[in-house]
């Protein structure tokens, strides 16, 4: 299933479903606010209402579920030593830590991964809804990686 | 005697032309029900019946019927026809698809508009709250921004329930009138019911027996619910309104006692 917002595309697998709209909002110097993408991609029924990273979903996931968070950041960020790292990455098993959860929810465990792409500067937040399930779980957060493009703004 | 002979007359025209007038309002609820898709034509038990396009057909028992109209496909339970996974706009200006096959639950999709008189039904229902069976779940599809204002699907869109806009949805299930209700099994990706109604009770009937089919059945605990305790905490409620203490009773927050 395909599924465009903007400047991001997504081919997702059958089960996955998705929502991108402009949740993630970001302050400049001068104190105006800025709405960029916010996309959240599940593979179990993402409730209508969530934040940013994820709240209002992840106390539903279960052992099984996963939740990738992508929020763009402002683009002054582009350059910075913290998105360093160039085009979307692949993550490994050891990526993923209970401790690296927003908010620590038992058996669940997250990573979040700073990058940039196309002259944008994003930050990847994913969630294992149960932490010894991760390994069999990572093929699959991979393939849903490497169906999204993100397009030059 | 001619007297006699002349009331008796009298009287049987009366009763004729009574039962003249039964015969015909006979034939015209037989028409009538014939119009909305109902035989009682014993030799057409099963036979599906055809509604006019536009015509809002209605659930009128509490064992619902499930009729289609010309060119919309029978319901999976006789054809097996395929679910799609819905793509579409949110309220909010957002892109959300959903995925109503290849999941473990059932999703019932409503099919409103933010004109008809009984699709506002829906939406004030829905806002408030329903209980779902087994619990599906519930997903508003309007039509797209092209067709159905966003401020006004938001207007009546509640943040809770997820709401949709897409007109590829409706093409895809042949939605004939509004309001109108399709049901997917998740785990087979078929849709299991589907049909027009005007009330949620008559929905609910639909629901019921369309998930039992499935074999969605009301006593069976999904893995989600086991692992969330949400079973649990259904059990324990009604256990406790069952011994009569309902949510706010004092009993509920007492100290626990000492151990003598």
């Amino acid at each position: 299933m395909m599924l465009r917002g903007p400047g991001v595309t997504l081919d997702l697998p059958p089960g996955w479903e998705a929502e991108i709209d402009g949740g993630a909002g970001d302050s400049t110097p001068d104190g105006e606010s800025v709405t960029t993408p916010r996309v959240h991609i599940a593979n179990f029924p993402l409730p209508p209402v969530r934040g940013d990273f994820g709240s209002g979903a992840v106390e539903r996931m279960i052992d099984g579920d996963v939740l990738l968070c992508l929020l763009e950041e402002s683009t002054s960020a582009v350059g910075s030593r913290l998105h360093d790292l160039a085009g979307l990455p692949q993550l490994r098993a050891d990526d993923f830590s209970p401790n690296a959860m927003q908010r620590p929810l038992q058996g669940q465990s997250g990573t979040q991964k700073f990058f940039h792409v196309e002259g944008r500067a994003f930050v990847l937040y994913v969630v294992m809804g149960s932490h010894r399930s991760r390994l069999a779980l990572l093929d699959d957060v991979n393939a849903v990686i490497a169906g999204i493009t993100i397009q030059r703004d | 005697m001619g007297l006699l002979v002349a009331l008796l007359t009298i009287v049987v025209g009366i009763l004729a032309v009574f039962v003249v007038g039964l015969l015909r309002s006979h034939a015209d609820i037989l028409r009538a029900l014939h119009d909305t898709g109902v035989s009682l034509d014993p030799a057409n038990a099963t036979a599906r019946t055809t509604a006019h396009p536009g015509d809002a057909t209605t659930f009128s028992t509490s064992a619902p019927t499930i009729r289609t109209v010309e060119g919309v496909p029978e319901p999976a339970g006789a054809s097996g026809q395929r679910a799609h996974d819905i793509t579409g706009t949110t309220p909010n200006g957002g892109t959300r698809s959903v995925a109503v096959t290849g999941t473990d639950s059932a999703t019932l999709v409503a099919f409103l508009t933010t004109g008809c008189a009984t699709c506002a039904n829906f939406w004030h229902a829905f806002a408030e709250g329903v209980q779902l069976p087994a619990d599906a779940r519930l997903v508003i599809v309007a039509k797209g921004p092209e067709a159905e204002s966003p401020a006004d699907v938001s207007a009546l869109a509640a943040d809770h329930v997820l709401t949709i806009q897409s007109s590829q949805a409706w093409d895809d299930y042949g939605v004939p009138v509004a309001p109108y209700f399709v049901l997917v099994d998740g785990r087979r990706g078929v849709v299991v019911g589907e049909g027009a109604a005007n009330t949620w009770e008559s929905v609910r009937n639909l629901l019921d027996r369309a998930l039992a089919d499935a074999g969605y059945s009301g006593s069976q605990v999904r893995r989600r619910d086991l692992l969330l305790g949400k079973a649990r905490t259904e059990r324990v409620d009604r256990d406790l309104r069952a011994a009569g203490i309902e949510p706010g009773d004092p009993r509920l927050y007492h100290a626990p006692e000492e151990p003598s």
